[in-house]
């Protein structure tokens, strides 16, 4: 078939094919832009993030600045991390006074937020401390930060290059997207290279090196990708150090990402730590800097500038008869108005290793600055993603057109990419276009839950009204339904009986206020246009009944939430599977029930998977599709392809060199199918320790019989932690670290719930322990620390390790978010020398109760019972 | 005198993808240029750059910069010499004007004129905007094509694009375009090419903009022996009856060459030469023209000594234009003579002479000036104006207003009796009264009529002559004065001196 005529000139002008390839660039990335778009258009016109806030020290005098430490607002107690972070971060600079929204208005009132006279400049920040300084008292409870769609900026950016002005060097990336069955004859075979002088993997004799060798190799000669598959531990940070110095040593520039900071920090450590003088590394990070490992913070850029401009200064100053060359340097070096700028300048342009987290990295001046592409060709020639199971395909594009080669780490075992449900909800609001069917959806939904939940709906013609009763119909058709016209009147007896057992209450809002006294007061849910004092009838109920008040169900939202636990357990043997796609349908409107379906799936297919599982797997077919390509089924050998690319360029590790045999073992068996996460040998030998807390084993359950809150708290695990943790901080003093550098013992203190966490943070704040950070402690004997305490939830542990982990279930009567097998493998294979599982060990061990194999297995580790001393 | 050449000239869009330089401010590259320029041979090594300037960082640093000076083209590997480094003509220009040509890789509309006027060819850059949405995927687009020989060969050039609007580059350095183009677009647009003594310049104007470039040309005088003007005849003799008046006016007129060709650059539609100098042809030429010119001068009042300026000046001009005559000049009252009876050119002239008593002491005036608003006044009017404040008045100044009455003029003649009046259009009901003892602005108001009256006027179509003075202090004084100003005093000898609400007539 003829190639059409390509419409962008950047695609006329690749080598060959350009018009296929546009062809399929276009339609298979539209459907990621508009996604992008959407979440961007909610994020903008509909969010607000808010917290609270208790006043710290100053302030006393009306306008003046004050210091004031941020809280979770009342609404949301166990509000994210990340919410605070934005708050705390140095790209903030103002924040917005606000008073708590009210149940019914919430959208308009945050329209309201980000007046001119709300704002208020923010002076300092405290990080550690959740602390900023601003200048004046707020007048209202609470505080509001605008939306930051900067990360979408950049991913739809990206996108809109891919499509519109590709480079030659990007013609891999649109390779993904193309018909498999002409682009597989395209993918080079990886030629074989001649062995490298090994940096890191110096020693062949090690368990686990040859397979990092043999990935390095693979990554040096591959023309477009390579991929590294890797338990926890097996050494996957080696290897990319080790094919960071080799490609320096070719003389190439490396960028590298990785979804968290410590992957990024642990690779930095290694790689520029003096010894290999040819790397120049620059850490882009907006942190802190006291957040920054010590050995890192001269890489930050800020920093870097700084200390080189002042070495390069002293340097020429001293040179008393400088050059023409010379002068010029120095006057641009002692300039005000160049002098910093050049510096930058000089280093990210000299810079062969340029390293920061997906987000971070967003934070590149270059990649700030940059409209359109300046370069003439990708300035790097290989992006590292460490963590690549964590990052999304768009999230991957922005990075990837900076660089000629891709390699990407990761495990797709461990966790995926974070189900953003404010991407997520509103592309399948979209789907919906009718505020009144999601609304009628989400009522009829709720009334057939079983949990006594009834709904009054405001509706405005006869057609909502039978279409309310024909999805009632196809949810449930015991579902009672009741509508209020005019022939209901105040005295109408009989009808205020079926009133009272109705389900959904549907009506005009007149209708509504006119029949008052006829309609119960249980109602639990309002949609539609309902005048206020419902509202308050609705308070009033739910503070009768001790009901959430913020359990308010919105449609897109519950698909969202289910959609994104579904992925999360796709590992599943299906026996286990909670029946979630099910549910999904019941909220789907009947008239309309295939085409939103098949939306949601693209939504998902978009929102959830990593780049990672993408290129080994596929995320599946776009709708419409007419063509298999290698981000809908992946690289490897299928029904639709019959050559394995993936396999060509890929490399698994399998020997784990973390955790002690006994802790490895249970997740070897779940998880890995006894094939990898195989420990490696003397393992046993370099985990040896003399404590005995925790009994004779490395991987214990602490049987605690504890109750579970509405928040997902357990108070009784929180305090057993604790107290197994001061058991081993009293043992630390007596015991060093084994290791030569003189260090603390680590400790991870995990959970699955951030109530928990809450919980926790409450007490160990409380403990006597130095508080160092936000979730951070130590423990101090004679003025050393003996032991660093870290408590976060499992999910933000990835790409951590520990000597020490705690890990507290919380649930006692229901799997939740245990019942992912990614984030158990995440909880079990932190630790280096103990794991110590606290719960209630009866309830997982109970297969009738616990439906999750993973659980009711990991219940047969062996107990130690708690110390109560 | 100027030649001024003429053709149309096509611009051509083109849509490319090229690598464009765009100048920027490195200091470090300018150094390492500077260094390479002061190194033996002219050779530098990523070495040097790290040693002499970057104060011992690795080599590898001082590589990765050379390389970044590579890409921009600014030095280039010399062969049999692995690892050193030379200048390349982008890179001495770039060290002479401290401005390095950092590449930009895009989509880039690029205009280009093939006209030998323009060498470079592109005359205008313009880096498009990163396109995105779905909106134009229907439509048609035009088949991609190889680029032309013109866009190729400024490839590897350096070029001051003429067309420049607001942000764009007044310097590009083509560093590559891609093999696939696509015409956008084809204007044709006028260009005229200007040369004088001073030089030359190329105007065109496209996108309701006006252009101009400087290409090579021939001086004025190659110019014009290309195009078969004989370098003598730099000055015309003319007969007078001949010229139109402009020609009279300026001595100067232009002369149309037809189709002309300039070696090099090519044929041009048209060709005048400007401004080629007129002189009189015989002595009855010369006098004519000087006399027209005087009485062409004639805009208002002409005092003897003003008209011994203007002979004069007629003279100084015919000797400054050359004329190998010199012009016989009536005097002021010959001149007068001349012109048609009772013409007003011919009452400028006369009047000042029976006037000449009235003159002014010490550059103060001190006779009283009246100025009438002449719709104010009607010939019921006039008796009272005249006792009150006319009577006692040498001159007199009427305001006319736009739609002049003749029947109006009854009162200006009646006061010209005895007055010297000047008739100047102002707004409506505006009269200022000066005089040198009381030296009051006042304005005639006149009263309201009650409807009857109204009726009355309508009726016998008469106007109401009832009013009353006021002062001028609350009622837009200053505003009569700028009037005034404007309407009196332009090119007069005499000005208004104005302080506070009080006027004077000074001489300038």
């Amino acid at each position: 078939m003829a190639a059409p005529e390509p419409r962008r000139l950047f695609f006329a002008n690749l080598p060959s094919d350009g018009g296929h390839l546009e062809i399929a660039v276009r339609s298979e990335l539209r459907e990621f832009r508009n996604f992008l778009a959407t979440a961007k258009s909610y994020l903008k016109d509909e969010t607000a993030s808010r917290v609270g806030w208790i006043p710290e020290r100053g302030g006393r005098d009306k306008g003046a600045p004050m210091w004031l430490e941020l809280v979770p607002c009342p609404d949301r107690p166990n509000e994210q991390g990340t919410t605070f972070r934005e708050f705390l971060s140095n790209d903030t600079e103002f924040v917005y006074e606000c008073a708590p929204p009210s149940i019914s208005n919430e959208k308009r009132e945050r329209r309201t937020y980000f007046r001119e006279e709300h704002k208020i400049k923010v002076l300092r920040r405290n990080q550690s401390r959740r602390q900023l300084l601003i200048e004046r008292a707020p007048e209202f409870t609470e505080l509001a930060l605008k939306p930051n769609t900067y990360a979408l900026d950049k991913q739809i950016e990206a996108i809109d290059r891919l499509r519109s002005e590709p480079s030659v060097a990007h013609i891999p990336l649109l390779r993904l997207l193309q018909h498999r069955m002409h682009a597989d004859s395209l993918w080079p075979i990886v030629p074989k290279i001649v062995e490298p002088n090994w940096e890191v993997l110096t020693d062949a004799t090690r368990d686990g090196t040859l397979e990092q060798r043999d990935f390095v190799r693979k990554a040096l000669a591959t023309p477009d990708f390579a991929f590294l598959e890797g338990p926890p531990g097996s050494g996957k940070t080696t290897a990319i150090c080790e094919l960071i110095l080799q490609v320096v040593k070719l003389g190439f520039r490396v960028l590298l990402s990785a979804s968290t900071h410590v992957a990024v920090d642990n690779v930095l450590e290694r790689v520029a730590d003096g010894r290999h003088n040819e790397i120049v590394a620059v850490r882009i990070d907006r942190r802190d800097a006291d957040e920054t490992p010590l050995c890192v913070q001269g890489l930050r850029l800020e920093k870097f500038v700084k200390s080189e401009r002042v070495r390069l200064r002293e340097f020429h100053r001293s040179n008393v008869q400088p050059t023409p060359a010379e002068e010029i340097f120095l006057n641009a070096l002692e300039s005000a108005t160049d002098s910093e700028d050049m510096i930058e300048r000089l280093i990210l342009d000299s810079a062969n290793l340029v390293a920061g987290t997906t987000i971070g990295i967003l934070q590149h001046p270059d990649l700030k600055s940059a409209r359109r592409s300046k370069h003439p060709e990708p300035p790097f020639d290989m992006l590292i993603v460490d963590e690549a199971s964590k990052t999304t395909f768009q999230e991957f594009l922005v990075p990837a057109l900076w660089a000629k080669r891709w390699v990407l780490v990761g495990d797709p075992r461990q966790l995926s990419p974070y189900a953003d449900e404010d991407s997520l909800g509103p592309n399948i609001r979209a789907l919906v276009c009718e505020k009144w069917k999601r609304e009628a959806c989400i009522a009829v939904d709720e009334a057939s839950s079983g949990k006594n939940k009834r709904a009054l709906m405001s509706v405005c013609n006869p057609a909502q009204i039978e279409f309310i009763r024909t999805q009632a119909e196809y949810v449930s058709p015991d579902l009672r339904i009741e509508t209020l016209d005019n022939e209901v009147n105040e005295n109408g007896i009989t009808r205020a009986l079926d009133l009272a057992v109705a389900s959904v209450i549907i009506g005009g809002k007149q209708d509504f206020d006119r029949l008052e006294s006829l309609i119960p007061l249980d109602f639990t849910n309002l949609y539609g246009d309902i005048s206020n004092p419902w509202f308050r009838r609705l308070a009033a109920w739910q503070n009768h009944t001790n009901a959430d008040p913020g359990d308010e169900k919105v449609w897109e939202a519950e698909i969202a939430w289910r959609l994104g636990r579904n992925y999360e357990l796709r590992r599943l043997p299906k026996s286990e599977q909670p029946p979630y796609w099910g549910q999904i349908k019941k909220l789907l409107p009947y008239d309309d029930h295939e085409k939103v379906l098949e939306g949601i799936g693209t939504v998902s297919r978009l929102g959830l998977p990593s780049v990672l599982e993408s290129l080994m797997n596929g995320v599946g077919e776009r709708a419409g599709a007419k063509f298999v390509t290698a981000l809908s089924h992946g690289l490897r050998k299928n029904q639709c392809a019959s050559r394995d690319i993936y396999a060509e360029r890929s490399q698994k590790l399998c020997f784990q060199h973390r955790m002690h045999p006994d802790i490895s073992s249970t997740p070897r068996r779940l998880f890995y199918a006894n094939e990898a996460l195989r420990d490696s040998t003397g393992i046993s030998m370099r985990r040896a320790w003399s404590c005995n807390c925790f009994g004779d084993f490395r991987s214990v359950w602490i049987d605690v019989n504890g109750k579970t809150d509405k928040n997902n708290r357990n108070e009784k695990e929180a305090e057993v932690l604790v107290r197994q943790l001061n058991h081993f901080l009293e043992w630390t003093k007596l015991v060093p670290h084994p290791g030569s550098e003189k260090r603390p013992w680590e400790v991870a203190i995990l959970t699955f719930y951030r109530g928990q966490e809450t919980l926790i943070r409450e007490k160990l704040n409380r403990s006597g322990l130095t508080i160092t950070g936000y979730g951070a402690y130590a423990h101090r004997a004679q003025d050393e620390d003996t032991a660093t305490i870290k408590l976060c939830t499992v999910d933000r542990f990835q790409g951590h390790e520990a000597d020490l982990v705690l890990l507290s279930f919380v649930q006692t009567g229901r799997v939740g978010f245990l019942a992912s097998p990614n984030r158990l493998n995440v909880a079990l294979t932190r630790a280096r020398y103990q794991l110590v599982l606290i719960g209630s060990r009866g309830y997982f061990a109970d297969v009738k109760r616990c439906n999750s194999s993973a659980l009711n297995e990991l219940s047969k580790l062996p107990v130690n019972t708690p110390n109560e001393q | 005198m100027k030649l001024i050449l003429q053709r149309d000239i096509f611009v051509n869009r083109w849509r490319v993808v090229a690598t464009i330089g765009f100048n920027q401010n490195r200091p470090e590259l300018i150094a390492i240029l500077a260094l390479t320029k002061e190194l033996p041979d002219g050779l530098v090594s990523g070495r040097d750059v790290s040693s002499r300037l970057l104060a011992g960082r690795p080599e590898s640093v001082g590589d990765r910069l050379l390389s970044v000076c590579r890409m921009m083209k600014l030095i280039e590997s010399v062969p049999e010499r692995k690892g050193l480094w030379s200048l390349t003509p982008l890179g001495e220009r770039a060290m002479m004007k401290k401005e390095v040509p950092v590449p930009q890789r895009g989509e880039f509309e690029l205009w280009t004129i093939d006209d030998p006027l323009f060498p470079d060819a592109i005359v205008r850059t313009r880096a498009t905007e990163l396109e995105h949405q779905s909106s134009d995927e229907n439509k048609n687009v035009p088949p991609s094509e190889g680029i032309p020989h013109l866009l190729r060969r400024c490839v590897n050039q350096v070029i001051a694009p003429p067309v420049r609007f607001e942000g764009e580059a007044n310097e590009i350095c083509v560093f590559e375009i891609s093999e696939k183009c696509r015409a956008s677009d084809r204007v044709s647009c006028r260009v005229k090419l200007e040369i004088d003594e001073s030089g030359g310049w190329a105007i065109f104007s496209t996108m309701d903009r006006t252009f101009s470039t400087t290409p090579e040309l021939p001086t004025l005088a190659e110019a014009l022996s290309q195009v078969g003007w004989r370098g003598s005849e730099t000055v015309k003799s003319v007969s007078f009856r001949y010229l139109s008046d402009s020609d009279r006016r300026s001595g100067s007129k232009d002369e149309s060459l037809g189709n002309v060709h300039l070696r090099e650059l090519g044929d041009f539609e048209t060709g005048i030469l400007k401004d080629v100098r007129l002189v009189p042809k015989i002595q009855s030429d010369a006098d004519e023209w000087a006399e027209w010119r005087l009485r062409d001068k004639i805009k208002g009042y002409v005092w003897p000594e003003d008209y011994e300026n203007m002979v004069r000046a007629a003279r100084e001009v015919s000797v400054k234009q050359g004329w190998q005559f010199d012009p016989l000049l009536p005097s002021q009252s010959d001149l007068a003579r001349k012109i048609a009876d009772n013409s007003q050119a011919q009452r400028w002239l006369l009047v000042p002479l029976e006037w000449g008593t009235l003159r002014r002491e010490n550059d103060i005036v001190r006779h009283t000036i009246l100025v009438i608003s002449g719709r104010a006044t009607s010939p019921d009017e006039v008796e009272r104006i005249l006792d009150e404040c006319g009577r006692a008045s040498n001159r007199v100044f009427i305001l006319l207003p736009e739609n002049e009455n003749a029947k109006r003029l009854g009162f200006s003649n009646e006061i010209q009796r005895t007055c010297v009046i000047r008739r100047v259009r102002q707004p409506p009901d505006t009269w200022v009264w000066v005089e040198p003892g009381k030296w009051i602005g006042r304005r005639w108001v006149r009263s309201e009529a009650s409807d009857s009256v109204k009726n009355k006027k309508s009726e016998a179509g008469k106007e109401r002559s009832s009013g009353s003075w006021l002062d001028l202090q609350d009622l837009g004084f200053d505003d009569v004065i700028q009037k005034l100003r404007r309407a009196f005093w332009k090119n007069a000898r005499e000005e208004l001196d104005v302080q506070g609400n009080w006027i004077a007539v000074k001489q300038k």
